[in-house]
C-alpha cells in the first residue's frame, strides 16, 4: 500500500499514519506511542539507524517505508497447528 | 555498494576436476568470472541448506546442478499435498515421506556426483552447532522466527555467512548476512514481532512461484561467496514484490550494539529461542484459550442457544467458502468494533483453520473485553470438513 502523508520528520509522518489509520497503530507503535523495534522504517531506501532515527528529516519527494520482519520459507502446516494448541 | 568477496572456500581443499566434470560444468567454466579454478571451488563446497520447502527446494536443485560437492539438508518435516504448490523438489509420489529423504533423490537424480547429508530434524540449540560447523555457508530456508534467529547466532560464533531468505504472499526478502562483514539478522531485526502478530504461510497464503524466485536470488548468492570476487548482497536488502514486480534494494548496516556481534555482545552463546521469541508454552500467566468443536457449534445452534458468531476473515476468504450465519468482522478491526459486541452472550471467532482467532480472543482481553471468548477448533474448514453436505446457512 502506498500513501501520500504529510510530515518533517519519520516520527510526524507515522503519527500522521496512524491517525489516517487507528487500526495500524498497535500493530507499528508500542504502549508508549514509540515504534516498536521489529518495525524498520527506511527513508530513501537506507536504514533510518544509518540516519537519525526517527528524526530523521524528510522532503516533499523522500520515500519512507515500514517494513515488518517476514517469517515464511517452508511453510509447515503443524507449526500452525502447534501455535493453535497453545 | 559492496565490496568484493574473497571465496570462502579454504585454497588446500581445492581438487582438480575430471575429464567428466569438465564437460559437464563447462558453460560455468566458459565464464571468466569461474573459469576451471573456480568451478573445482564449487566442487570442494559444503552448504548447509536449513529448510527443505518452498525456498530450500530450488536452492537445493539449482545448487546441485551447479556442482556443489556437498548439500546438507535439515527438516524435520515430511510432505503434504499442500506442500507440492511450490516445494518442487518433492513430487505426488513423495506425500508422507520425510522432507529429507525426497530431497536427497531429486537432488541425486539431477547429480550424483553430490554427496547429500540429510539431517531429518529439527535445528535446535543443542544441534546447531555441531551440524553448522560441518559446512562453509547456511542457507537460511526456514519458515519460523525461533530458527532464523537460532541459525544467526551460531552462524556469527561460528564466523559463517547466511543467505537468508524469506517469503510471505506476494512478497519476498533477500539478503547475505555475514557479521564478518557486514551486519547480522540481529542487527537488522533485533526483535521478533509478537507471535499474534505473525501470519504463517498456511494462514496467509503464499504465491507458488515466488519462493523459487526468491531460492534462485539465493542460491546465486551461495555461488557467488564461494567463486569469490563477486559482490554479493552483504549489508543490502533485495525487496521482492512480485505482484508489482518491483525489486527494491535497501541500504542496512552493523548495529554497533548488536547483541551477538556487536562490540559488547551480551549473547555469547546460544538461548532458548522459543522463549525468545514468546512461542511456547512460557507465558503460564495468560489465561488459556477456550475452544468449541465444529459439532458442538452446531448442536448450540440446533438448539436455538443464543451466540454471538463473528467471522474475522477478510472478505477474499469469506467469498471463497461463506459462512452466512455469522457477523463478519475482519480481524484488524475488532478492538475498534468492540461495542458492537454483547458481553452476556458468549462469542464465537470463526477464521480459516482455527488459528487467527486464537489471537483475536487475545487482542479482545487485551482491550478489556469481559464477555466469554470462544475460539471455533478448526475454523470454517474444520467445519466444512464436519458438515460437508450442509454448509452453514
Ligand atoms: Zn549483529
Amino acid at each position: 500500500m502506498q500513501l501520500t502523508l504529510p510530515g518533517a520528520t519519520v516520527a510526524e509522518l507515522v503519527t500522521a499514519l496512524t491517525d489516517a489509520y487507528p487500526d495500524l497503530a498497535p500493530h507499528i507503535l508500542d504502549d508508549d506511542g514509540a515504534l516498536r523495534s521489529y518495525v524498520n522504517v527506511f527513508v530513501d531506501d537506507t536504514d533510518i539507524r544509518q540516519l537519525d532515527g526517527q528524526a530523521t528529516a524528510l522532503s516533499e519527494s523522500s520515500t519512507v517505508r515500514l517494513l515488518p520482519a517476514i517469517a515464511g520459507g517452508a511453510p509447515d502446516d503443524r507449526e500452525t497447528a502447534r501455535q493453535e494448541a497453545r | 555498494m559492496s565490496e568484493p568477496t574473497a571465496s570462502i572456500i579454504p585454497d588446500d581443499r581445492v581438487q582438480p576436476l575430471s575429464q567428466k566434470e569438465f564437460d559437464r560444468y563447462s558453460r560455468n567454466i566458459l565464464l571468466p568470472e569461474v573459469g576451471v579454478e573456480r568451478q573445482a571451488r564449487i566442487r570442494a563446497a559444503k552448504v548447509l541448506v536449513v529448510g527443505a520447502g518452498g525456498l530450500g527446494a530450488p536452492i537445493a536443485l539449482y545448487l546441485a546442478a551447479a556442482g556443489v560437492g556437498t548439500i546438507g539438508v535439515v527438516d524435520h518435516d515430511v510432505v503434504e499435498e499442500s506442500n507440492l504448490q511450490r516445494q518442487i523438489i518433492h513430487g505426488t509420489r513423495d506425500i508422507g515421506r520425510p522432507k529429507t529423504a525426497s530431497a536427497r533423490d531429486s537432488i541425486r537424480a539431477i547429480n550424483r556426483g553430490v554427496k547429500v547429508v540429510t539431517h531429518q530434524q529439527a535445528l535446535t540449540s543443542e544441534n546447531a552447532l555441531d551440524i553448522i560447523e560441518q559446512y562453509d555457508v547456511v542457507v537460511d530456508g526456514t519458515d519460523n522466527f525461533p530458527t532464523r534467529y537460532l541459525l544467526n547466532d551460531a552462524a556469527v560464533f561460528l564466523g559463517k555467512p547466511v543467505v537468508y531468505g524469506s517469503i510471505y504472499q506476494f512478497d519476498g526478502q533477500v539478503s547475505v548476512f555475514d557479521a564478518r562483514l557486514g551486519p547480522c539478522y540481529r542487527c537488522v531485526n533485533p526483535t521478533p514481532p509478537p507471535p499474534d502478530l505473525v501470519p504463517s504461510c498456511a494462514e496467509g497464503g503464499v504465491l507458488g512461484v515466488l519462493p523459487g524466485l526468491v531460492g534462485t536470488l539465493q542460491a546465486t548468492e551461495v555461488l557467488k561467496l564461494i567463486v569469490g570476487d563477486a559482490e554479493p548482497l552483504i549489508g543490502r536488502l533485495l525487496l521482492v514484490e512480485a505482484w508489482s514486480t518491483h525489486f527494491t534494494e535497501l541500504s542496512i548496516s552493523k548495529n554497533p550494539d548488536c547483541p551477538v556481534c556487536g562490540q559488547q555482545p551480551s549473547i555469547t552463546e546460544l538461548i532458548d529461542y522459543q522463549e525468545f521469541c514468546g512461542v511456547g508454552g512460557h507465558d503460564d500467566q495468560e489465561t488459556p484459550i477456550a475452544s468449541i468443536t465444529a459439532t458442538d457449534l452446531k448442536t448450540r445452534l440446533d438448539a436455538g442457544e443464543p451466540v454471538q458468531l463473528v467471522d474475522i476473515r477478510e472478505p477474499h476468504e469469506r467469498a471463497l467458502s461463506p459462512f452466512p450465519a455469522a457477523h463478519a468482522v475482519p480481524y484488524g478491526q475488532l478492538v475498534r468494533r468492540i461495542d458492537e459486541f454483547d458481553p452476556s452472550v458468549d462469542l464465537i471467532f470463526l477464521c480459516t483453520i482455527g488459528q487467527r482467532s486464537v489471537f483475536a480472543i487475545r487482542a479482545l482481553e487485551r482491550a478489556g473485553y469481559q464477555g466469554a471468548l470462544l475460539n471455533l477448533k478448526g475454523g470454517v474448514a474444520g467445519w466444512n470438513q464436519e458438515f460437508a453436505q450442509q454448509k452453514a446457512g
